[in-house]
């Protein structure tokens, strides 16, 4: 029966579209600012700190460390009845852009503060791969 | 003395205010609490439907728009009419615009009515993964990502909580004095949900996480009441036959990557920067005249318990990392030093993104807040982690 039920996907938009393009090639991009070299982010039509519209989308290393985390004990949809508890959190990627996903790979009681993470994949559908992290080192 | 800022000081009032009775009936009809509460506060303020020529509403959609409301409700003389997204951190902006509205000329008893309506809202419409909130740029505003199993904002305040748990080395049981004292105010306001149903820090302890580190106590209560504030001239306010309450200050949300609406400034959730936290110099309180340690009642937006200590350090009230320590040992409890969310706000009465608190502030500076009556209050300043606020004061 859990099986049936449809995973939420993510909103994908024109303005959101290359990231989640790159995502299926589990390759983690944002843009970079042409003009002054800043990361933007979140995802928007111009640079945050020039106002530039001139951007390139570029991978980024996808090594971070956890800024916090939470674990979700509770199941709000179907889809997820499996997959309590989960963790999902806040992570400080070196180039400075604080990104949200799940952690995998690891217990809850194993995870403090500065972990250090490294991004993967999860192919969720034909479109879609969901960006996780795990500990850069096996836990 | 700011002048720029004095000249509205205390020039406009709340007039009349009315509730109703918190509940959790789905089939319960929402456009029925309104009416009951704009009854009950258009008889406080001595008035006549006729008299009421604004209306402020801020309700979630699709409920209580404000095309219908004048005509349903039977107001006539409507001229000027305005809405808002349904948010607690607006609110003191809802309460600002009927100021304006008033101090311009534009109508002479503005009307601002809500619902705690969350439970209507549970319908597939806020928390889902069709939930409209979670389509919004770069997703919701609260941490909502339904592909990663997060559809509530509860995600961002539990993430927010924990992040400060990792930095301040405060604890779970902490964090539970503040559902507990709410719950205290709440057992003397026969209007909240959880009126006599009173908790202990056990209680709080023994239930089961939600979203660590929240419990299911530290979330509002998804109820439905209808609320009404009347908000009119400071001079119209003293031939009412209730003392005035002024409007002594305000100011509207601050926004920006610095701003989380769970987190306070510098806690380094979401966009922001991760660093120390001091005060800044706020309109709200050069407005009013008034540094925060003149605030006999505070009232906060706490859709989640830890919106409440965060608060507290935001305005100034404890310092970065102390806040926890500062609620417990009943300090914001009933007889404590700092009365904080004195009807049992969203934890404990209904989450009405803060008009209930509104209601009760109103009230409670009139010397009509019955068994919850703090002794004395003169001042009281609702506010947000956005920092959006209201003074309200009686003199």
């Amino acid at each position: 029966m859990a099986d049936k039920v449809a995973w939420p996907m993510p909103n994908i938009s024109a303005a959101n579209r290359p990231h989640w393009a790159a995502a299926k090639n589990h390759k983690l991009t944002y843009q970079q600012c042409l003009d002054c070299g800043s990361w933007i982010y979140p995802i928007a039509p111009m640079c945050q700190a020039c106002w530039s519209e001139r951007f390139e989308w570029r991978p980024v290393s996808g090594e971070g460390k956890i800024s916090s985390w939470i674990v979700v004990r509770r199941a709000f949809h179907p889809a997820f009845q499996n997959e309590i508890p989960y963790v999902v959190a806040e992570v400080d990627l070196a180039e400075g852009i604080r990104v949200l996903a799940p952690v995998v790979n690891i217990e809850p009681e194993q995870l403090r503060a500065s972990l250090p993470v490294r991004a993967r994949f999860m192919d969720r559908s034909d479109d879609v791969s969901l960006l996780q992290f795990e500990p850069a080192k096996p836990a | 003395v700011d002048q720029s800022l004095s000249a509205f000081r205390n020039k406009t009032a709340i007039v009349g205010v009315g509730r109703t009775k918190s509940e959790r009936n789905a089939q319960s009809n929402l456009m029925g609490h309104l009416g009951q509460a704009l009854k009950a506060a258009v008889a406080d303020a001595g008035l006549t439907p006729k008299d009421i020529d604004g209306l402020m509403i801020q309700t979630a959609p699709p409920e209580g728009f404000m095309d219908k409301v004048a005509e349903m409700l039977g107001l006539p003389n409507v001229r000027w009419a305005f809405q808002s997204w349904f948010h607690g951190r607006i609110q003191p902006t809802c309460i600002a615009s009927a100021a304006f509205a008033v101090m311009s000329g534009q109508a002479n008893y503005v009307a601002c009515l809500s619902t705690g309506q969350a439970l209507q809202s549970h319908r597939g419409r806020l928390t889902s993964d069709k939930a409209f909130e979670n389509f919004r740029e770069g997703g919701g505003p609260h941490l909502e990502a339904p592909e990663y199993g997060l559809f509530f904002p509860n995600t961002g305040a539990a993430m927010g909580m924990k992040k400060y748990f990792l930095r301040y080395g405060a604890t779970e049981e902490q964090l539970g004095a503040v559902a507990v004292a709410q719950r205290q105010w709440a057992q003397l306001n026969p209007d909240a949900y959880f009126y006599g149903r009173p908790i202990t820090i056990d209680d709080y302890m023994s239930s089961p996480y939600v979203i660590e580190p929240l419990r299911v106590f530290d979330h509002c209560v998804p109820a439905n009441a209808g609320f009404c504030i009347i908000v009119t001239s400071a001079e119209r306010a003293r031939e009412a036959p209730k003392a005035p309450v002024y409007i002594a200050g305000f100011q509207g949300s601050s926004s920006g990557k610095e701003r989380f609406i769970f987190a306070r400034t510098g806690l380094g959730v979401g966009g922001q920067t991760e660093g120390s936290y001091t005060v800044d110099d706020m309109t709200v309180y050069r407005m009013a005249d008034i540094k925060c340690s003149d605030v006999d009642i505070v009232g906060t937006v706490d859709a989640f318990s830890p919106m409440v200590p965060f608060t507290l350090e935001e305005f100034g009230f404890c310092k970065e990392g102390e806040a926890l320590e500062f609620m417990q040992d009943g300090r914001t409890a009933p007889g404590g030093e700092l009365p904080v969310n004195t009807c049992g706000g969203g934890l404990s009465d209904v989450e009405s993104y803060g008009w209930g608190h509104e209601v009760d502030m109103v009230r409670q500076l009139r010397g009509e807040a019955g068994a919850a009556q703090v002794p004395g209050a003169k001042i009281a300043q609702f506010m947000s982690l956005d920092r959006s606020s209201v003074i309200l004061a009686n003199a």
